[in-house]
């Protein structure tokens, strides 16, 4: 088979809503209250108007200035304004309403913001901004939805088989950036002539730490789990285009193994392992509950649909049995 | 459940193909972006401690391995090499910059590349009438939490992350302590002033020969000057 024919039966055939809408409901549900923690601080009016009217944006003239500045000006009404409709687009995302609409729409607000903000939009903005993009061409909106409501008259849909497209460019989205972060760790902590001790001196980074200035971080046990962890973490990350090796090998059935064991889903495993740890260890925000947002599209709409079967009978086995089908 | 369209009837067919020629376009430039090039390294970067720390430590493997090079030259081939790479990769993308903008999208995942050996502890001194100063916030510090929900806010804290590793405070640092010095005012009327402290700290790993230095100020910014 030629290479182009490969590519285009790559991104073809179809596969059950499941994976898509679960991204779809858990990254919604994660920006919603993302913008919403910005209400009990304060910080609406003050993260996106310029110094000129109280904020901490960048006054005076800019050579081009967000279009939402320029429509509506740039002042705390404005402000409440955008922040409204992050709102609101975020919400319709999270239920399924006019998904694809809200998917591009909290996408462009999203965009505005990180134009008048730039240094509070972190590589987790811009990554759900591409999550976005991939969902307003999706059907993500075919279950658990309000317009799987509309369309079939059941919030959970009919299971009408989707395009699988977005699903492979979501993964191959998550297998680049993990990819990439590891290379990009050319400091030498991160290395054994560094000593793996990246993460020690990280939980001692005041601005990021959640740990920082206690003082079990300065035992030696704190040291030599921080090294393991370092380990793990740089080796997950510069293996971790080995899964789409696993992922090939399991549809052509050799090495038989890989379909035994799965060691795809350890690699998932050990990278919702690692986000947890950053959610415990690190103040990053919303990064942990984001990415663990994106990680129901490891297994395909068949598997959960085998898994919730098993859920539903109480079987654990059978829950175990039900990710052995491949994804 | 999976279908193959590939040989269904000619619509599903051109479709099929037309879909693939978008998508290769689209992991093509993302592919672009995100390899995992070296950003352009400016020569004030090389200034900062935690990068002189680098440099001489790969300038002391390159010449345990046989390549000869002082740490000032190697610094400067980084810049020299960094900023060829960063052109080459700018000018491959230039095309598909204005739709990146405006849609938000991008790649660069350089996540904690390189750990801050020398972390900065973000301190707020309140100056009151007759100078006398007290510590109204600081990193980590349960007993001085003013303003803590805000300044840990993962839109606000960026802010000051990007100014403790600089030697200078940079605009945006400045702007969030006039912001701070207006609720500040509201919150402490008997204060005059106010003054960003960036501590700069010098963690030793347990059983290093390092020994621990104590922190000293990177910069401080009063408000009002």
């Amino acid at each position: 088979m030629s290479i182009w024919r490969r590519w285009v039966r790559l991104w073809d055939g179809v596969e059950l809503p499941w994976s898509m809408a679960m991204v779809r409901l858990l990254l919604g549900v994660a920006m919603l209250f993302d913008f919403l923690s910005m209400v009990p601080t304060g910080l609406v009016d003050v993260v996106m108007v310029s110094e000129d009217h109280g904020g901490v944006i960048k006054g005076g003239e800019w050579s081009a200035p967000p279009l939402w500045w320029q429509l509506f000006g740039n002042d705390a009404a404005s402000a409440w304004g955008l922040f409204t409709a992050l709102v609101v687009s975020s919400f319709l995302l999270t239920v399924g309403c006019l998904t694809r609409t809200s998917a591009a729409v909290l996408m462009l607000l999203s965009a505005q913001f990180a134009w008048m903000h730039g240094q509070g939009d972190r590589g987790i903005d811009t990554l759900m901004r591409n999550v976005l993009m991939i969902l307003a061409f999706s059907r993500a909106g075919h279950a658990f939805s309000v317009d799987a409501w509309w369309r079939t008259g059941s919030f959970v849909g009919d299971g009408e088989p989707i395009p699988r497209w977005p699903r492979r460019l979501l993964l191959l989205q998550l297998v680049a950036m993990y990819f990439a972060a590891g290379v990009s760790k050319y400091a030498q902590h991160w290395w054994p002539w560094g000593s793996y001790t990246a993460l020690w001196y990280i939980w001692h980074d005041w601005p990021v730490s959640a740990v920082a200035g206690q003082r079990w971080l300065e035992s030696s046990v704190a040291l030599r789990f921080s090294q393991l962890a370092t380990f793990v973490s740089i080796t997950w990350e510069l293996t971790f285009p080995a899964i789409l090796w696993m992922w090939a090998a399991w549809r052509r059935g050799r090495p038989a193994w890989v379909r035994r064991v799965r060691p795809d889903l350890i690699y998932v495993f050990l990278g919702a392992t690692f986000h947890l740890g950053i959610a415990i260890w690190l103040q990053l925000g919303i990064f942990p509950w984001a990415m663990l947002a994106l990680y129901p599209a490891f297994l395909s709409g068949r598997e959960w649909a085998r898994i919730w079967d098993a859920i539903r009978s109480r079987n654990l086995r059978r829950v175990l049995e039900a990710v052995q089908i491949g994804p | 459940m999976s279908t193959d369209a590939t040989d269904s009837g000619p619509d599903e067919a051109t479709w099929a193909h037309l879909r693939a020629a978008v998508l290769a376009v689209v992991v093509l430039v993302h592919g672009i972006k995100v390899a995992p090039l070296p950003h352009k390294v400016h020569p004030h970067e090389l200034k900062d401690p935690v990068a002189q720390e680098e440099v001489a430590r790969w300038s002391e493997r390159l010449t345990s391995l046989g390549y000869t090079i002082a740490p000032d030259e190697l610094g400067e081939r980084v810049v020299d090499v960094t900023d060829g790479i960063s052109r080459v990769h700018r000018g491959l993308t230039a095309p598909f910059r204005p739709i990146m903008r405006w849609t938000g999208t991008n790649q660069g995942w350089a996540l904690f590349a390189n750990p801050d050996t020398h972390p900065s502890r973000f301190r707020i001194d309140g100056i009151d009438a007759a100078g006398e100063r007290r510590i109204l916030f600081q990193n980590g510090d349960p007993e001085h939490t003013w303003m803590l929900p805000q300044l840990k806010h993962r839109r606000i804290r960026p802010i000051f992350d990007a100014a403790s590793v600089r030697r200078r405070p940079n605009a945006p640092y400045r702007r969030l302590g006039a912001w701070l010095w207006a609720r500040a005012q509201e919150d402490h009327p008997d204060l005059v002033a106010i003054e960003l402290v960036m501590l700069e700290t010098h963690p030793v790993p347990p059983g290093s020969k390092k020994k621990a230095r104590k922190p000293k100020a990177r910069h401080k910014t009063k408000v009002p000057k």
